[in-house]
């Protein structure tokens, strides 16, 4: 390969001889002089490297460890175990046990029995060990922990999980993308999530009876994570609304995996997963247009029949003409309460689809700056949240209904003069 | 001639390689430390060193300490009517380094290394370089304070096989480099630092630890102002010192109409200190670990900076590492030796041709992009390029396409950081490359992105149908100065009085008398005030053997008199 010829060398697997190749170049090929030229020679080392006898792997350490401060003498050395040795047939008898040993039995003992109070305490106890300050005390006790807990398949409660997350800082890693991303860690890590979504919804839930203006979000969680409610599930069933946020927290849940989820009753996510994913189905939709539909002209003919009622408390009508002017109110009332309606709502939700198209407007490249310029006084007006927040949409509305009123009654003066 | 520099948060250094070794060069006042401060003196003058140090204490609205903090930043530091950036108060500091070594090499000096904080980002070292420039100093060549360190200590290690990490805790910032050294090449593993976490963090804990006992005792401390906040930091400074040496030490603030002291023992600032001491190990095992190097395989532990003279962070470094640390090196004047055997190397020196040293630069690089999310694209996603701890220097090409019909032009926005997000990453600048308007996503652009030996960065884009290729100016690049700004820059330095090179023993002499005198009471203040009217007579008559005699004789009384000098 090309790499051999610029190494200088002929190919081997001999790590110590690849790097001598290398130093050897590099005083020729001075990074400071010829850039390109080692850009060349590094990439070259770095593959020879690669391709080169492994070092020799540093054993993953779980025997008994030290507790009190190691002596500063030499470097620690320890022996390597096999991976499936027990804790318990390792450790030395218990007069001769360390204070960290006796711990982790704790520990261990404590996840066995599934008793995650007894498991949180012994791992605060660990973690205030003062042994636990030299790094690779605790490099080692992460090893451990992450091996004895994979090969017995003991699954840490979310606590646990959030408490070792602040000693060993798996989350800052994986956003820094350190190099050891363990895959059971981000396991753990999204059962801890997910109880986290799982508790965030019991708090909206317990909002529900009082009526929080989030009440939609609430009922679709309470029939979630809360006891089985009829009432619930007819709201959902009728209002479009409460589905449409038993959606949205479904789409929150499917975001983990099969297993994180451990909180929900199966049935229930069961149910969840053939009724809310796939839609409620076609009768129930249509049951809840025809109940609309229904109120809706039921709303129309009470009102209209009280605008004729009143029409003839005021009018004077003699018995000739009382047919007639029933009519005539009932004709104008059928006529006016569905405009006045539709004169009132149409231009709201026109306003309402407007203010939406411009939340989502993405301003061309070709704008620049004036582009962003735009966006940003949008958003500074809360504008660029509406297709996100129904409370936006709500506000929108009421402000809408405002100025609809506001200027029909100047349009009623100004037509007085 | 190449000079080295340690630019640091509380003094800088000027060294150069002579006779086949570095030495450290003295000020006009015969010592290595220049304090970085820059002050203004009553008559307009510039004052840097140890006489703006002292005026620190009486007259800080005229006075600038620690502005290394705000470099690559658009912030403004005011000395009374006049507005100076951080570059140009280090600017300032560098043309004074450039006039010791002027006076002490007997030749002109216009070239140096400058060395920087490791985890200082492009932006940080842009400032730097620009400082340099506005000092009329050609700077080349950046060099990480940790491997500065590292090319002092593995000098003498010639032809051994060790990895070793350097711990760097200065004045303001705090970097940590894992390297390994073979067959004579110094090969940096991987860095990692925090630019915010430093000596003077330790003296704001104190601080606030004495203001706290203030307004238990029913003080309100919150109109200390100027001058009491400037005795007060003084203070901390003076007891964080003395720490080092004794059990416990006594910090007092005189007010107007009492005298507030708080005695803290080693233990109650170690226990104060305890969440600065927790920060310090972050960036710790995140340079272990991407080195792949566990702390049982370094050799040895070096400890650089004023600050790991603390014995909180000595014991913190032994607990860490299960053994005693480094000691060896000089914490103040490591890195600038490393500057000047760097300054060697550059100068090609024969004593030095056998050493070579490569660098990483801590930071990813990358671009914001779009991605498809169902039918839209959502922008501001990161999409690394140069890997963190790369070796420098490197390059990588990537291509981007349009995304638009008929778009003339592709912009492409520069991120320094490890974020997915690019709002939570280091913005660098923008390229914009004109293109023949297509249809979208048939016209590319390859844009190389390159870390050069200093980590800084340079982009060459082609367009990929016409094969044009240019070298790209980074633009928008926020607390970077454009050329025409550095030039209107030159002009207002070159403005500036300074205050003259052969009288600063004098100045700084006055200037710490007059800081002691209003620190002294009665019998000892009148006493004073005499010997400094006494030397005032005597400089007016410029008799120079007289002025010496005289200053020494002020020095001597105040030696009696300052509890603590204070370099």
């Amino acid at each position: 390969m090309n790499l051999w010829k610029i190494l200088g060398l002929a190919p081997t697997r001999d790590r110590s001889a690849i790097r001598r190749a290398y130093a050897q170049k590099l005083k020729q090929t001075h990074p400071e002089d010829d850039p390109e030229g080692f850009q060349r020679l590094r990439e070259a080392y770095e593959l020879a490297l690669a391709s080169s006898e492994p070092e020799a792997p540093t054993p993953l350490y779980w025997g008994p460890d030290e507790e009190e401060e190691p002596s500063f003498s030499e470097p620690f050395e320890g022996e390597p175990v096999s991976a499936l040795s027990a804790l318990e047939e390792e450790t030395p008898p218990p007069g001769q046990q360390s204070r960290l040993d006796q711990l982790k039995l704790q520990l261990l003992r404590a996840l066995y029995d599934k008793d995650d109070n007894r498991a949180l305490f012994s791992w605060e106890e660990i973690r205030s060990l003062p042994s636990m300050v030299a790094i690779e005390t605790k490099w080692r006790f992460e090893e451990w922990t992450l091996w004895t807990l994979h090969d017995r398949e003991l699954s840490p409660p979310p606590s646990l999980v959030r408490a070792m997350d602040a000693v060993f800082d798996w989350t800052e890693r994986r956003k820094h993308r350190s190099p050891d991303d363990v895959q059971i860690v981000d396991s753990w890590l999204s059962i801890l999530r997910a109880s986290d979504l799982i508790d965030a919804l019991r708090e909206e839930a317990s909002g529900w009876p009082k009526k929080s203006l989030r009440y939609k979000r609430a009922v679709a969680a309470s029939l979630l994570v809360g006891p089985f409610r009829l009432n619930l599930l007819l709201w959902a069933a009728c209002h479009h609304g409460v589905s449409a946020a038993m959606q949205e927290i479904w789409r929150e849940i499917a975001t983990f995996d099969e297993g994180a989820v451990r909180q929900l009753d199966p049935k229930v996510s069961d149910w969840w997963r053939r009724r809310v994913a796939a839609g409620f189905p076609w009768w129930i939709r249509t049951g809840r247009n025809i109940l609309k539909f229904t109120l809706a002209v039921s709303g129309v003919v009470a009102a209209s029949f009280g605008v004729v009622v009143v029409g003839l408390m005021v009018t004077p009508v003699d018995n000739a003409t009382w047919l007639l002017t029933i009519a005539g109110y009932s004709a104008g009332a059928l006529l006016v309460v569905p405009f006045s309606y539709l004169s009132i709502s149409v231009p709201v939700v026109a306003l309402l689809r407007v203010a939406e198209a411009a939340s989502k407007w993405q301003p061309p490249r070709a704008l620049g700056r004036i582009g962003s310029a735009i966006t940003a006084a949008r958003d500074w007006c809360g504008l660029g949240e509406l297709h996100d927040s129904s409370e936006l949409r709500r506000k929108v509305r009421v402000l809408a209904v405002m100025i609809l009123v506001v200027s029909f009654f100047a349009a009623f003066i100004l037509m007085q003069e | 001639m190449i000079v080295g520099i340690d630019l640091g948060t509380t003094n800088s250094l000027v060294a150069v390689w002579k006779d086949g070794r570095p030495q450290l060069i003295p000020n006009a006042l015969r010592q290595v430390l220049t304090p970085s401060v820059v002050g203004l003196d009553d008559g307009g003058e510039i004052l840097v060193g140890a006489a703006a140090r002292e005026r620190l204490l009486t007259h800080p609205e005229l006075t600038a300490a620690a502005f290394k903090r705000y470099m690559g930043s658009e912030r403004v530091i005011r000395l009374d009517r006049t507005s100076f950036r951080p570059e140009e108060l280090s600017a300032l500091v560098l043309k004074s380094l450039k006039a010791d070594a002027e006076a002490w090499l007997g030749e002109e000096v216009t070239e140096a290394v400058i060395t920087v904080p490791a985890y200082f980002n492009d932006r940080q070292r842009k400032a730097t370089r620009i400082a340099g420039q506005l000092a009329k100093l050609r700077v080349e060549r950046l060099l990480n304070e940790p491997t500065a360190a590292a090319l002092a200590y593995g000098l003498h290690e010639r032809d051994s096989e060790t990895k070793f990490l350097v711990f760097d805790l200065g004045g303001g910032t705090f970097d940590v480099s894992v390297l390994e050294l073979f067959e004579r090449v110094i090969e940096v593993r991987s860095t990692a630092g925090d630019n915010l976490l430093g000596g003077e963090d330790f003296v704001d804990v104190l601080v606030s630890g004495f203001l706290r006992q203030a307004e238990s005792e029913g003080v309100a401390t919150d109109n200390f102002q100027g001058k009491l906040r400037a005795a007060l930091r003084a203070e901390a400074e003076r007891v964080k010192r003395a720490l080092s040496r004794e059990d416990s030490s006594t910090m007092s603030l005189r007010l107007e109409d009492r005298v507030l002291s708080w005695t803290v023992s080693e233990e109650s600032f170690a226990k104060l200190a305890d969440p600065l001491l927790k920060r310090l190990a972050t960036p710790i095992e995140r340079a272990l670990r991407d080195s792949r190097i566990r702390s049982t395989e370094l050799a040895e532990v070096v400890l650089v900076g004023g600050a790991t003279r603390m014995p909180v962070v000595r014991k913190l470094v032994s607990r860490m590492f299960s053994r005693f640390p480094h000691t060896q090196l000089h914490p103040d004047e490591t890195v600038a030796l490393g500057a000047a055997i760097q300054a060697g190397l550059k100068a090609r020196d024969r004593s030095l041709s056998e050493v070579v040293i490569t660098d990483v630069c801590p930071y990813t690089l990358g671009i914001e992009v779009s991605k498809r999310m169902g039918a839209s694209f959502e922008d501001g996603h990161f999409l690394p390029i140069l890997d963190r701890n790369v070796v420098v220097p490197a390059s990588r090409i990537d291509r981007v396409y349009t995304l638009h019909d008929r778009q003339r032009e592709v912009r492409v926005a520069i991120y320094q950081g490890e974020a997915r997000r690019v709002k939570d990453d280091v913005f660098l600048g923008a390229i914009t490359v004109a293109v023949p308007p297509k249809p979208p996503g048939e016209e590319s652009i390859d844009v190389r992105f390159t870390y050069d030996v200093n980590g800084l960065l340079e982009v060459e884009a082609t367009v990929t149908s016409t094969g044009t290729m240019r070298r790209l100016v980074i633009e928008e690049s926020p607390g970077v100065l454009t050329a025409e700004q550095i030039d209107e820059r030159l002009q207002a330095l070159a403005a500036l009085k300074i205050h003259p090179r052969e009288q600063s023993e004098n100045r700084a002499v006055m200037a710490r008398a007059d800081r002691l005198y209003e620190q002294l009471l009665s019998q000892e203040r009148d006493f004073l005030g005499e010997q400094i009217a006494a030397f005032d007579a005597v400089l007016k008559s410029q008799n120079v053997k007289e002025i010496e005699r005289a200053r020494e004789e002020l020095v001597a009384v105040m030696d009696r008199f300052d509890s603590e000098s204070y370099l």
